[in-house]
């Protein structure tokens, strides 16, 4: 049977923890997490450690990423340094997120990590750090939900490897051209290459 | 209710530090300190030292125990290690191995 856990508030783990069962923290760890069932962090409480269960509830510190194969849920204390990852992410007013949010099956890793790789350029319009950012004092609220809710759905539908590629391939290009053109002093030293040998590789190569 | 509790099925390994009441229904490995009471269930395994005010076994412990105030090993509970404890009971159909030191 999996009982609920609770790590009380006068009560610090450096360690791991994992299992079955609910866990409810209101104290510290210093370790990963990772649990059959719901989690919830307290206001107050503090984990330094990558988080999964099926329903995280953070009103509490996080640095690391936070993975669920139900929900995510911050409240107006929670501060999360990290990824997060899940079906459902839910944000409150003045909840402090710092890293990437994907509205995925959590169970998909290495899928969100390619997807996420691919969307590189993506991050700049995203760029949920950058809109962290100039929001601290005015606006958490309408800056937090909306990269979870339209960004995601977006990233979901391409299948994303291939355009990015190809436009990091165009783009590539052009850079290649302007570098090879700011790179016109290498090419003396292609006729150094060429004095001992120049017609023979030539020949030998056409 | 205990502050902590580490539930049934639930598996900790580390350094386990707390201020209050430490119950263990699952398990845990490493090192446990309390200032308060610790206790481990029937179902309970605990594999670390422990240091707590007192602690009361009806499950598993292995390792040495250090008690401020008194150690209850509970019947069906099972100690092996060293303890140091000011008081110590032994119940009835409790199985333990190690040496005691009471402080005389």
């Amino acid at each position: 049977m999996a009982t609920r856990s609770i790590l009380g508030a006068g009560t610090t783990l450096r360690g791991s923890v994992r299992g079955e069962g609910s866990l409810e923290v209101l104290g510290k760890i210093e370790g990963n997490v990772e649990v059959t069932g719901d989690v919830s962090l307290a206001a107050g409480g503090r984990i330094d450690g990558d988080v999964s269960g099926a329903e995280l509830e953070i009103d509490g510190v996080v640095a690391g990423d936070l993975r669920a194969t139900s929900a995510v849920t911050l409240g107006a204390n929670a501060r999360v340094v990290g990824d997060l990852t899940a079906p459902r992410i839910a944000i409150a007013d003045g909840a402090l997120v710092r890293g990437s949010i994907t509205t995925e099956g959590a169970g998909e890793r290495p899928v969100a990590a390619t997807a996420r790789a691919a969307t590189g350029i993506s991050r700049g319009p995203a760029a949920s750090p950058s809109r962290t950012q100039p929001s601290p004092a005015a606006a958490p609220r309408p800056a937090a939900p909306p990269p979870a809710a339209k960004p995601a759905p977006a990233q979901a539908q391409k299948p994303a490897p291939a355009p990015p590629a190809r436009v990091a391939a165009s783009s590539r290009a052009p850079e290649a051209q302007r570098a090879s053109a700011a790179r016109k002093p290498p090419p003396p030293v292609v006729p150094a290459l060429k004095r001992g040998s120049k017609a023979k590789r030539k020949v030998g190569h056409r | 209710m205990a502050s902590t509790v580490i539930g049934e099925g639930l598996v900790i390994e580390g350094e386990l530090t707390s201020e209050d009441e430490v119950v263990v229904l699952g398990t845990l490995r490493g090192s446990l300190s309390s200032d308060d009471a610790v206790s481990v269930g029937p179902a309970g395994s605990v594999m670390a030292d422990v240091r707590a005010s007192s602690l009361s076994v009806a499950g598993q412990v292995t390792g040495n125990v250090h008690a401020t105030d008194r150690v209850d090993l509970q019947a069906g509970g099972k100690l092996v290690g060293d303890v140091k404890a000011a008081r110590l009971t032994i119940a009835d159909g409790a199985s333990f191995k190690g040496n005691v030191d009471m402080g005389v």
